[in-house]
């Protein structure tokens, strides 16, 4: 019984080899992807590019400017000579900030009512512009070594994991998740579609083979390359990108699985409702795909969105998944923290898992 | 008066190392039924084809109503009308709709237009159904309305390739009646088949075999030098003789 | 003509009577407008904090309450010990950690400045990063009346304390509101991938079931098949356009500052690129599912380099060049100038010219490739 279901696995290797798309889709695109993520998404802040208006040309106005020109935060490009002037870069979006240093700046900095510099954003990167002005106030408070004018205490941050504050440690890493929901639940749902949709799935089953043995030797091959593209994905962030792995990597295995498991189940799920490839597809993309990416905490944080979104997000298993990955490359914890992350993911897989196999026999058998 | 409306020398082509028409020689003229008969893979399609002007000859030279066709294949298709194998209309377009989107890509103009739908909706038997989807109509049917979208703009020449494949005895005799019309009314027909009987019905027929031309005769000389009671027959030794 | 505007109404009563080639083209892209705007944003709210006061002091309780009043942060415990601390970002119920030390009242009114410490994760940097500014900033507010004594202590005008302020001005989304940010270019990546998608398909589906065959045999001009099958998707695309930038502005209630006129100009422009893309794709595709594929491949790569999610200015130089070859990319400075900056021509006219060269070349090379002879 056992090397039936072997056989259906070599089986279904050989179509996967075959078929040019899903080489593509399991080779080529998860070292595209961790490129452009890992380089284009960059949410990190550096080299924000401003324009400094100095009115007052003193040694002090030059000297600050030099620091700015210098700091890693900014990015000086250009020096216009009039504020208006300036404007033009705002607009064209060549700057996000106009610096402005007034007209007697040197001298009034020594007198009691003090000075100020005048720093200009443009507010419709708002996300950037926030950053920005955080920098821009802490970049003063370095200048002026250590306190602003009045400031009775201090303030010590300290950041706990991915202390660089790296967004690609952050990304990355989700990619995982995708790339599993991708392969186990888009690809096992259309490959089952398609037997059915050229008649083979009938043909096969009017042969001593059982359902389940059909299902397992299918899915067996999408298990195998889903671990694989994991291992890479984690390996070539490592090497390639630096990111952190602080946990145990059994540990991130395991978990892996369940997570397999789950999304598997969700295909199956699917392939059972449906006739076609190109509905299988589409479904699977439509209820799996972008809501995972979109939804998951991947990039963007959950917390901040309405709270409708906040409940769909917590029916999808790549929430649990990123959350579990991240928790053991970044944070280094392992089952003591995620065991609920786990146990969830495990359950959903149970429920799709049933609710396959109903729709699955009943509809052939 | 013979006047040949296709003339063809030499005409070859090969995909790669394929020859998939090797070398061919053959005239039709005007109002002939010509049958280009063969087995599959034996070159066929590929000849339509190129008289169609879809392909351009690898070798030698073809004519379509006095056009070259490997020059000049754009001029061809105006003079020309094509039915394929695989039934190509709009499926989701109703008759009607499909026969006034292919009158007036062939240049045919409101009531012209109009007229001459009416015109083929009758001959071929198909008042009643210009409102129906073409997608519910049962095979011998859409094969009708192919055949009208054919011949919409008066081609001196229509290409028919295996009109009547899956199609039922009774509508294949029927389709071929009309055909017969096309004929008398002066437009030539070069129609390819596989099924033998049909053989009969045309004029002069042409068996194709590995991109060759074994013979080329009326299918009565046809049987007359075999000896054989059938084009079925003829066919049948030939092909074991090669 | 005649046979364009033959074509053009074919194209318009097929499409009209699939209902999911509608769907596709109306329903989902505006529903993903719907959701989309509110789940793409960086914006940073409802961050757990986790507060840690050894002080119970006045003061401490006064900070705790600005932090609640900001809505930006949910206080989700209150603890002792440092230990327990670590167990809450172990958990991910916080992000972020205040503690208060003990005599922080006393410290701060003796002049002897104590420390706040604040942890925070750092695993997604981003909020990381904000949450920090506005903690900052919360704190910055806090208001302190110090004894005379204490103030000499922290000011001593001996030294070469520089008295300077810093002044911060925001121009055109003073609330820092991202969404004003992130829904222009939402509608833009919607009417990319609508025209692009469906122009693809179009194409291809005629492959598909052979009747492509047919209009090659017959008298139709490539250049007139190339517009008949494209001008009714332009259309679509832009009455899909107007409808986004109407729910934009209705259900988000973001205005547009500019001309709107001058968009649907550049729009136009850019459809030229979409359509051409989508004309290529479909030389490339032998089914419909091919078709969709492609053009999500080219897709996600236009929309990863095209500064909607991440800055351009955040990527690696090299990265950076690229996105300079990317249509996109320019379309959405187009399209959030004129919304958020009231920019018009004197700023956008270089964007609008290669935005043309764009297009140009994409749908000449797309034509050149798609040529009626099968051979």
């Amino acid at each position: 019984m056992k090397s039936k279901i072997i056989i259906l696995a070599v089986k279904e290797s050989r179509h996967i080899l075959r078929d040019p798309r899903t080489l593509t889709i399991i080779l080529l695109l998860p070292i595209i992807m961790i490129l452009l993520y890992g380089y284009a998404i960059n949410l990190d802040l550096k080299n924000i590019p401003v324009v400094v208006v100095d009115y007052d040309n003193s040694a002090l106005s030059r000297q600050m400017v030099e620091k700015m020109t210098a700091s890693k935060y900014f990015s000086v490009v250009a020096r216009p000579q009039e504020v208006y002037k300036a404007g033009d870069y705002i607009y064209s979006s060549r700057a996000m900030g106009i610096v402005v240093f007034p007209k007697g700046f040197q001298n009034d900095s020594q007198k009691r009512e003090g000075t100020s510099i005048q720093f200009i954003l443009d507010g419709s990167d708002a996300n950037t512009a926030t950053i920005a002005s955080g920098y821009f106030e802490a970049f003063l408070g370095d200048l002026k070594g250590g306190l602003s004018s009045a400031a009775p205490f201090s303030i010590k941050p300290r950041i706990l994991y991915n202390p660089e504050l790296e967004s690609v440690n952050f990304i990355v890493p989700g990619l995982s998740a995708i790339f599993i929901m991708l392969i186990c639940a888009l690809l096992t749902s259309a490959t089952i579609a398609r037997e059915k949709e050229t008649g083979t799935m009938e043909l096969i089953l009017t042969t001593p083979i059982r359902a389940y043995q059909v299902l397992i030797g299918k899915v067996l091959p999408y298990i195998v390359i889903a671990v694989l593209i994991c291992i890479t994905i984690v390996t070539f962030s490592h090497f390639w990108f630096q990111v952190p792995v602080v946990g145990k990597c059994v540990v991130l295995l395991s978990m892996t699985l369940g997570y397999v498991f789950c999304a598997l189940s969700i295909g199956i799920a699917i392939s059972a409702a449906v006739k076609t490839q190109q509905v299988a597809m589409t479904m699977a993309q439509a209820t799996t795909m972008l809501p995972s990416v979109m939804l998951s905490g991947f990039i963007f944080p959950v917390a901040s969105m309405p709270l409708p979104l906040q409940w769909i997000s917590k029916a999808m298993p790549a929430t649990y998944y990123i959350k579990i990955i991240r928790g053991i490359m970044l944070k280094g914890v392992g089952w003591h923290a995620l065991w609920p992350d786990f146990a969830v993911l495990v359950a959903m897989g149970l429920f799709f898992l049933f609710l396959g196999m109903r729709k699955f026999s009943t509809r052939l058998t | 008066m013979a006047e040949p409306v296709v003339i063809a020398r030499g005409l070859t082509k090969t995909f790669g190392a394929f020859r998939a028409v090797d070398n061919i020689d053959f005239t039709v003229d005007k109002g002939e039924i010509f049958g280009f008969l063969g087995p599959n893979g034996a070159g066929k399609t590929t000849t339509i084809r190129i008289l169609c002007g879809l392909l351009r000859p690898s070798g030698g030279m073809c004519f379509v109503d006095g056009v070259d066709v490997g020059r000049n294949p754009e001029e061809v298709k105006r003079r020309i009308g094509y039915m394929s194998q695989k039934f190509s209309l709009y499926e989701d377009l109703t008759v009607g709709e499909n026969l006034d989107f292919f009158g007036s890509v062939y240049g045919l103009r409101n009531r012209d237009l109009e007229e001459r739908k009416r015109e083929l909706l009758v001959r071929l038997g198909l008042e009643g159904v210009e409102r129906q989807m073409t997608k519910s109509l049962p095979l011998g049917w859409k094969q009708k309305v192919a055949l009208a979208s054919a011949v919409l703009h008066r081609p001196k020449i229509v290409f028919l390739d295996e009109p009547t494949s899956g199609v039922d005895p009774i509508n294949r005799r029927n389709f071929w009646t009309l055909i017969h019309g096309l004929a008398v009314s002066g437009t030539t027909v070069f129609v390819t088949t596989h099924y033998m009987e049909e053989a009969e019905y045309c004029d002069r027929i042409s068996i194709m075999d590995a991109g060759r031309i074994i013979a080329l005769e009326s299918p009565g000389r046809l049987k007359e030098s075999y000896g054989k009671n059938s084009v079925d027959e003829v066919f049948v030794h030939l092909l074991l003789k090669s | 003509m005649n046979t364009i505007i033959s074509i053009v109404r074919k194209e318009f009563l097929q499409i009209f009577r699939d209902p999911m080639m509608l769907r596709i083209i109306f329903l989902v892209p505006l529903i993903q407008l719907f959701i989309l705007g509110y789940t793409i944003t960086l914006d940073v709210r409802n961050v757990g904090l986790v507060v840690r006061d050894e002080d119970r002091s006045e003061l401490s309780r006064q900070l705790v309450e600005k932090i609640i009043h900001s809505r930006r942060f949910r206080i989700v415990g209150y603890e002792q010990s440092q230990m327990e601390l670590k167990s809450y970002f172990e958990h991910s119920l916080a992000s972020v950690s205040l503690a208060i030390p003990r005599g922080f009242e006393e410290d701060l009114l003796n002049g002897l400045k104590p420390e706040l410490q604040v942890l925070l994760d750092g695993v997604d940097s981003n909020t990381s990063a904000v949450a920090m500014g506005y903690l900052q900033r919360i704190i910055a507010t806090l208001e302190v009346k110090l004894p005379p004594a204490s103030l000499l202590k922290l000011g001593s005008p001996a030294s070469e304390q520089l008295r300077i302020d810093s002044r911060v001005r925001v121009w055109f989304n003073p609330n820092l509101e991202s969404k004003f940010y992130i829904l222009p270019g939402i509608v833009a990546f919607l009417l990319t991938m609508t025209t692009t998608i469906l122009t693809g398909m179009g194409i291809v589906r005629e492959r598909e079931i052979g009747t492509l065959e047919q209009l090659n045999v017959t008298p139709i001009r490539s250049y007139q098949l190339i517009l008949g099958k494209t001008i009714p998707f332009a259309i679509l695309g832009f009455v899909l356009f107007l409808m986004g930038l109407s729910v934009v502005s209705f259900w988000y209630g973001i205005h547009m500052a500019g001309s709107l006129l001058l968009l649907l100009f550049f729009a136009f422009i850019f459809l030229l690129t979409t359509l051409g893309v989508g004309l290529f794709v479909s030389t490339l595709a032998s089914t419909q599912l091919e078709a969709v594929f492609i053009t999500f491949f080219f897709i996600i790569f236009a929309l990863l380099m095209s500064g909607l999610f991440a800055p351009i200015h955040n990527m690696p130089p090299i990265v950076q060049k690229i996105t300079y070859l990317n249509p996109l990319r320019y379309f959405i400075e187009i399209i959030r100038g004129i919304y958020l900056k009231g920019s018009g021509l004197e700023y956008l006219w270089k964007d609008g010219l290669i935005l043309l060269g764009c297009g140009s070349a994409i749908l000449s090379l797309s034509i050149l490739r798609f040529k009626k002879r099968v051979d």
